[in-house]
Formats: C-alpha cells, sequence, structure tokens
C-alpha cells in the first residue's frame, strides 16, 4: 500500500475510539463508536471485532462498502487533533466467534484497559457480547484533516495495491 | 415520531460533538466530525459545511450520531437519529425522525 503522511498513522495508531460506519438496508450510513484492534501499517488493512448478532455484521455482508472515522473524543490532552476518514471494504470473518478475535485483544486492551475485567458484566449485561465476528477492512482511500482544520480542503490518498 | 423527553434533550446538551453520516457519491459512507448547535423549538441540528468534503448522495439517507465521553466507563457513548440533512448557505440542518437509544442504555 502507498506510504501514508506521518500525521495519518498518528491519528489510527494513538486513538481511542473511531466511528465505524456500515450501512442499513435502508442504504442510510450508520456511524457508532468502536476500538480499533489492530492495523497494519505495510498492507494498510484495519481490523474490529463485533458481537455477531449486531446489525453491524450483516450490513457490512450485504453492503462491504464502509468508513472509520479517527477524530479526538476528549479522552485526554494527549489525543492527537487530526481527523482521518478511511473508507474502503469489509469482510466478516466469522470462522471462531468465541475466540477468533482474542487475537487482536491487544490493541482494544491497550485503548480501554478496563476491557480486560469489563467483558464479563458485559456479556451478563447483553448476552452475545464476547461471540464475536471480526471485520477486517482493506482501505480504498484516505481523507485527512490535520489537526482537525475543516476550513482546509481534505488531504486524500488513493489506495494503490502494488 | 420522536418521544423528546427530558433526559433526551439532557443527553443532546451533554454530548460533544456529533458524527453525521451520508452516503457519498461512489457509495462509500461519509462520516464527519462537526461541532453544532440543537435548536430546542424546532428540535433540529445545526452544523457548519466544512471546506471542499464530499457531497452527499442524499439527503434523505442521512444518520447523526450524538457523541460523549464518559469519563467513569472511559468509553465513548452514543445517541443515534436518523433524518434528513438541508443546506442552508455554510449550514447543514439534520432534522431527526426517529433515534435509537443504545442496548446498554435500555438495560440501565
Amino acid at each position: 500500500m502507498n506510504q501514508l503522511p506521518d500525521w495519518m498513522y498518528h491519528a489510527i495508531e494513538e486513538s481511542f475510539t473511531c466511528q465505524f460506519a456500515s450501512t442499513t438496508a435502508r442504504a442510510i450510513p450508520v456511524a457508532l463508536p468502536v476500538f480499533l484492534h489492530y492495523f497494519d501499517p505495510d498492507a494498510g488493512t484495519l481490523i474490529i471485532s463485533s458481537p455477531v448478532r449486531m446489525k453491524r455484521v450483516e450490513n457490512v455482508r450485504q453492503r462491504p462498502k464502509v468508513a472509520i472515522l479517527f477524530s479526538p473524543v476528549g479522552a485526554g490532552p494527549d489525543e492527537p487533533k487530526h481527523v482521518l476518514l478511511v473508507q474502503g471494504l469489509a469482510e466478516v470473518d466469522d470462522t471462531n466467534l468465541e475466540s477468533g478475535w482474542k487475537r487482536y485483544f491487544a490493541g482494544w486492551a491497550r485503548r480501554q484497559p478496563s476491557a480486560r475485567q469489563s467483558l464479563a458484566r458485559m456479556e451478563q449485561a447483553i448476552p452475545g457480547y464476547t461471540q464475536r465476528a471480526l471485520i477486517r477492512v482493506r482501505p480504498s482511500r484516505f481523507l485527512g484533516w490535520p489537526d482537525g482544520n475543516f476550513q482546509q480542503a481534505p488531504e486524500v490518498v488513493e489506495v494503490t495495491n502494488d | 415520531m420522536i418521544d423528546w423527553t427530558e433526559d433526551l434533550l439532557a443527553q443532546i446538551a451533554a454530548a460533544s460533538r456529533v458524527a453525521l453520516s451520508y452516503p457519498g457519491l461512489d457509495g462509500y459512507p461519509v462520516v464527519l466530525p462537526l461541532p453544532f448547535t440543537f435548536d430546542r423549538d424546532n428540535r433540529c441540528f445545526s452544523m457548519p459545511i466544512p471546506h471542499q468534503t464530499p457531497s452527499p448522495a442524499s439527503e434523505e439517507q442521512v444518520s447523526l450520531t450524538l457523541l460523549y465521553y464518559d469519563e467513569q466507563r472511559k468509553a465513548e457513548r452514543y445517541v443515534l437519529f436518523y433524518g434528513h440533512l438541508t443546506e442552508t448557505g455554510n449550514e447543514w440542518t439534520f432534522t431527526p425522525s426517529q433515534v435509537v437509544l443504545p442496548q446498554w442504555r435500555s438495560r440501565a
């Protein structure tokens, strides 16, 4: 994949949550907060997981064009001010709902350390919470606003896979 | 039809920002984090239109995610609205028609 500007890597790696947008059956994009699990800077692949019963999973199966937004959430002074929108094609991996996602859990726990303790509580509150499909996103385009400055045109990187 | 309860209005007041989502011309979703104001009388949100953003393919197939950081739980919370978008000068106005409260709230 193309080399991205340094600040785009920073926006992804130092993010707290990101907003994952899938498209509903009524063709409406819906963005909800998730924790990024993994980013491969060479291939560009981004990985999240989702309870398999969430509509998001079926949305991705049926309509694989998705977007992920990275932007400050107010979690602290150290988070990047950059805004980065990644558009790409997603695929669902539901081959191992029980533990497939745990291979990538470190990235989630780095962003939300309390997740290691709260998973059992979440499973009680929302049955099926830990039956999770992996969603892999292959980026098609990065649109970014350094320092979140929307008065400038976005920097755009179209992805070419050599 | 939205039940504009005091609880919902309080959540809107507590939110720090919104993520506006609409379909782009090439079929990919576009999501933008924007500052907003909420008009309590007309029940609509106003947001500045960023410079040179991708154009919406539809102003009817739009959603707005109200976001706020939960310091206690160290997580980001949301309320989701469906609705439609109109453009007036340098502003977008989003008028909600449906609200979705996340599962964790309804079980609280």
